[in-house]
């Protein structure tokens, strides 16, 4: 398990490096070992051995049948603590995951609106708000497109809400259609602004 | 933290040497555990400095030849990802198996050598310290039942 967890350290860098380069298109599957694994192995590690160097500090050069007794409470108490204390800690780390990768998928799909519980105030808590802001940002750009797009072109709605419609303008040739509706004005000048907008 | 950072300055540094970092970092870290395993199992017999010292041997050059096979299944892999790391203008296809190599070669690893480099390290050991602590036979396995937390 250390060497398992130094080999990642050290693959970091590296995994880093390539991963700024993948394509965009890249589709990305789990098969690493999961955190629940890793937190049963390494607990239970961590209880066994605590257990064997406490029972070799406290007697005295038993031999083997201490030996086995100090193995059998180390067990003992390693089941007993390791199974319970493992779900709890990795249901604390894999719960709010879970929620935030199911709601990245709906955020893919277009759906704004979806938001995480923030249960902890802890960095999954800061990572679940900042995964509402950030759904928040994107609802609110999304109205602004749609009003945007009542009144001009979308693709021009679209441009100038990406952020890379440039200070200094763009010069394009474009062709302006300007139309009316015969009668339209001396009705408007007579009616309520909410019957000529529903007309 | 400071092995993070460490790591992120060898990579930097090394170049197509990175490789290297790993037996340099879990080969003593795996010695370090082998010895205090040892420790820990001698505690419980009082045995002689020299029956230590022919398990402290024992125990640590078996687990170096275990850790180092394990490297050395896992040199091809490396290879490919320092090729990678080499090319100038890597294509889209060899990053993507790049990253399938790089995230996958630990978990992989485990998976594959876990077993056996314990085994080389731990039966050897445990037999030589049968013979040096003049123990029966069945007392095997309960020194492997306590060496198994430290293998894991």
């Amino acid at each position: 398990m250390l060497n398992y967890s130094t080999a990642e350290f050290l693959m970091r860098p590296l995994i880093e490096d390539i991963a700024a380069k993948l394509p965009e298109e890249f589709v990305f599957t789990a098969t690493g070992l999961p955190l629940g694994t890793r937190l049963v192995i390494s607990l239970g590690v961590f209880i066994g051995l605590t257990g064997l160097v406490v029972a070799a500090l406290v007697t005295d050069h038993g031999g083997s049948g201490v030996l086995l007794g100090a193995i059998g409470a180390s067990i003992g108490v390693g089941l007993a603590l390791t199974g319970e204390l493992a779900m709890m800690l990795t249901h604390a780390i894999t719960r709010p995951i879970r929620d935030l990768r199911r709601a990245l998928e709906q955020v893919g799909t277009g759906d704004y609106e979806v938001r995480v519980p923030v249960v902890s105030s802890d960095e999954l808590g800061a990572l679940s708000n900042a995964f509402n802001r950030m759904a928040a940002g994107l609802a609110e750009r999304e109205q602004i497109r749609d009003a945007f797009g009542t009144y001009v072109d979308r693709e021009v709605a679209n441009l100038l809400l990406s952020g890379r419609f440039p200070s200094e303008g763009i010069a394009v040739e474009v062709s302006v259609m300007f139309c009316d509706v015969p009668g339209f004005t001396a009705f408007s000048e007579r009616s309520e602004p909410e019957r000529s907008w529903r007309r | 933290m400071l092995l993070d950072r460490a790591a992120r300055h060898l990579y930097a540094h090394l170049g197509s040497r990175y490789r290297f970092a790993w037996p340099l970092l879990q080969v003593p870290a795996a010695l370090f555990v082998a010895c205090g395993a040892i420790a820990m199992i001698a505690s419980y017999y009082d045995p002689e400095p020299r029956q230590v010292a022919l398990m402290l041997g024992a125990a640590t050059s078996f687990t170096a030849i275990g850790v180092s096979l394990a490297m050395r299944a896992q040199s091809r892999s490396f290879a490919e990802l320092m090729a990678w790391r080499e090319s100038r203008d890597p294509s889209p296809e060899a990053t993507r198996e790049a990253w399938v190599t790089a995230t996958n070669l630990t978990v992989r690893s485990f998976r594959a050598n876990s077993l056996r480099v314990n085994a080389i390290a731990t039966v050897p050991t445990i037999v030589l310290a049968l013979i040096a602590l003049e123990l029966p036979w069945y007392e095997g396995f309960v020194l492997a039942l306590a060496a198994f937390p430290a293998a894991a």
